[in-house]
């Protein structure tokens, strides 16, 4: 899981809050992206305010801010910072349930993504299904495949709100989405 | 016209002046220049006048390492004071004495001639002393007062000593070694004679003979040079002057003349050697011993008187021949303390100390003198406490607090600890006072230190070159390294000030653990 990451992972420093504002400033940047690289490596979508990656199957206990090897784990009070840095860099969206969404990718570029997909496989003018799009085979090479439904209709709103797309809803949810 | 009575003194890097065995050091004055006669002395115009129980120093302002002179108390004959006048700041002459006239006065001891007799009587063999001297036309007044029996002239003609050679053989003895070396009254040492103190304990010497011819050596460290002519003519009084610039000096005057009348009581009081009779085996009192002159009140006379006195010997040589061997038990006993005293006094430390200013908060007239004369103190005490430190490493970082307790503990006991206020107002003043080697600093903004140079700088060096080598290096760890040839140069609390200071600027990185702080240096998140 955290085999990937770059070295300054085991750096026990990291897990310290550093004293000096500037080089906290930096210490904080260093976290985001070795979240980032962790969720992108993981594909974990969403990750909770404890660093589990959620909505997998496999059964893992251990989260990013808890370095086995090294014997170190960030303290709450600067996890919470640097969940606070991410969400002001806009590196992290807070859904509603208190889970974040991990956007190794912009929003837009997502947006971008998906309607590269529809004009490729054709499926212009036609409806299509919220799992169609994100689970079913025509996406499986591609990169948001499996990507959580809240954070998919994020980006289709973006895509309707360019007026390239309209959304079907049905009770309020989500239920296809069809671009033009 | 240079003054033989000027001398040389050597004072402390800090401007104090070094002070010789059993010297005591009993007033300062502020603010004095010196005169000679009449005119004043270059470069001698700003300064301090330490009153030792020896010597009148003057320690220049300025340059106190090579215009620093005293005159010896032993010098000075008489001394008077005028008060100020005018313009004409308050003064003080001193008179000296004049060296050629002392010869004549210098003590020749106990050994005042008595005019008297010493012959043996022929038939009982005693010794017998007469006021008068002998000889065949009067020797029938004088009867043995032993056994009563005038003695035949031309009998006791070999063994009367005549007046005058007995006694004064040993002291042309006594005299004749003078001339080369000075014999200390109270421990007998031959000092050099151009000393004027005891080489091994200084004690004051005697004043050597001017008749020797060779007129004193004079000390060529000291330069003296007039403003105008001294005034001073041959025949006169020699004097000096010091005038005060800022006190009336009274105080001083009547210290000093005080001090010189009971410089001559105690002269006349304290004569070592009390009760000697013999040094070296020589005579020394020619005084007798004690049975003749109980004899002599025996007022028997013939057979009885004889056998009494023989009785009166035996005892005696009992009594003495029993003290003798006490005194040589004790003198072993002594002996062997000297001998242990030595040997373990060699072992720890090869150079004696001069004994120290004692810098009392009475002999300052004000509270800023005091913290001068401290602040003069505490530098020589830093420099000399942290020598080792400053060899080895160049620098000196000591904590304000570590200074306190230090100098409170090593110096002010018995002379009146110092406050903190005091301490810091002192060590505000090594600047002002010329002390350029230390200063005080401010640390991380809070924490108050004496230091030399950028001693702070050398130990973040220092500090910052060990966690490289080794990170991850918590205090303990560095406070080993830092002191690892057992020298413990560098405190706990200076090496914390110098971690933060490294970490708030960046430098290095901290991991906080329940085990304790770790440092690492900052490579990836540079500011």
């Amino acid at each position: 899981m955290t085999e990937n990451l770059p070295p300054i992972y085991n750096f026990p420093p990291l897990y310290t809050c550093q004293p000096n504002v500037l080089i906290r400033e930096q210490q904080l940047n260093t976290w985001c992206d070795l979240l980032l690289e962790y969720a992108k490596n993981n594909n974990a979508w969403c990750i909770n305010q404890e660093g589990f990656i959620m909505g997998t199957s496999e059964s893992n206990n251990n989260t990013i801010f808890k370095n086995e090897s090294i014997q170190r784990a960030a303290p709450a009070p600067f996890i919470d910072q640097i969940w606070r840095k991410m969400l002001q860099s806009q590196k992290v969206v807070k859904s509603s349930s208190g889970v974040y969404f991990m956007l190794w990718r912009t929003i837009d570029y997502w947006s971008s993504l998906m309607l590269q997909w529809f004009e490729t496989c054709g499926k212009l003018n036609q409806v299509v299904t919220l799992y169609e799009l994100l689970e079913g085979d025509e996406s499986l090479n591609w990169e948001f495949h499996g990507m959580h439904q809240s954070l998919c209709e994020e980006c289709l709103q973006r895509l309707c709100d360019r007026g390239r797309a309209t959304l079907l809803k049905e009770q309020n949810k989500v239920m296809g989405i069809k671009v033009l | 016209m240079h003054l033989r009575q000027w001398n040389f003194v050597e004072t402390t890097t800090s401007g104090q002046p070094v002070l010789r065995e059993n010297e005591k050091d009993i007033y300062v004055e502020h603010a004095v220049g010196c005169y000679q006669g009449k005119s004043k002395i270059l470069g001698r115009q700003k300064g301090r006048i330490y009153l030792t129980s020896q010597r009148i120093i003057y320690i220049d302002d300025e340059r106190p390492t090579f215009n620093s002179v005293s005159l010896e108390l032993d010098d000075i004959s008489s001394v008077e004071y005028s008060s100020k006048f005018l313009r004409k700041s308050a003064r003080l002459s001193i008179f000296l004495k004049d060296l050629s006239f002392d010869a004549n006065d210098s003590p020749t001891g106990p050994m005042a001639l008595e005019n008297k007799t010493i012959w043996s009587c022929p038939i009982c063999g005693s010794q017998n002393e007469t006021l008068a001297s002998l000889s065949s036309s009067n020797i029938s007044s004088f009867a043995c007062s032993n056994c009563g029996i005038v003695p035949d002239y031309n009998m006791i003609e070999s063994s009367v000593a005549p007046p005058s050679s007995i006694n004064t053989t040993p002291i042309e003895d006594h005299q004749s070694s003078n001339t080369e070396e000075l014999e200390c009254a109270a421990c007998t040492y031959l000092n050099h004679p151009s000393l004027r103190n005891c080489e091994i304990c200084g004690t004051r010497l005697p004043i050597e003979n001017a008749e020797d011819g060779a007129p004193r050596l004079t000390d060529k460290r000291v330069k003296i040079e007039l403003e105008t002519k001294d005034g001073l003519t041959e025949g006169e009084p020699v004097f000096v002057q010091l005038s005060f610039r800022m006190s009336d000096g009274m105080l001083l005057s009547q210290t000093i003349s005080k001090l010189l009348e009971s410089q001559q009581r105690e002269k006349t009081q304290k004569v070592y050697n009390k009760g000697v009779t013999l040094v070296n085996g020589r005579n020394v009192q020619p005084k007798r011993l004690e049975i003749f002159d109980l004899e002599t009140k025996l007022n028997r006379i013939g057979i009885a008187s004889l056998e009494k006195s023989q009785e009166n010997q035996l005892i005696n040589n009992d009594i003495i021949l029993g003290n003798a061997l006490s005194d040589l038990n004790n003198l072993m006993a002594l002996a062997s303390d000297i001998e242990k005293l030595y040997n373990t006094k060699q072992r720890t430390e090869s150079q004696k100390k001069a004994p120290l200013l004692i810098v009392d908060r009475e002999k300052f007239l004000t509270k800023d003198l005091f913290i001068n004369e401290i602040s003069r103190e505490l530098h020589s005490f830093i420099m000399t406490e942290f020598q080792e430190q400053k060899k080895a490493e160049g620098v000196i970082l000591v904590s304000l607090v570590d200074i306190y307790a230090l100098y409170n503990k090593a110096m002010r006991i018995g002379s009146g600890l110092i406050s903190p206020q005091e301490l810091r107002e002192a060590c505000k003043k090594f600047d002002e006072l010329g002390l350029s080697e230390l200063q005080l600093t401010r640390i991380n903004g809070r924490v108050l230190c004496i230091s030399s140079g950028d001693s702070f700088g050398f130990i973040k060096k220092k500090i910052l070159d060990i966690v490289n080598t080794t990170p991850g290096a918590d205090l303990l760890e560095l406070s080993q390294q830092l002191n690892d040839n057992n020298a413990n140069s560098w405190t706990v609390g200076i090496i914390m000030e110098a971690l933060n200071n490294c970490v708030n600027e960046g430098q290095l990185l901290v991991d906080e653990q329940i085990t304790g702080v770790h440092y690492y240096v900052n490579f990836d998140w540079r500011i």
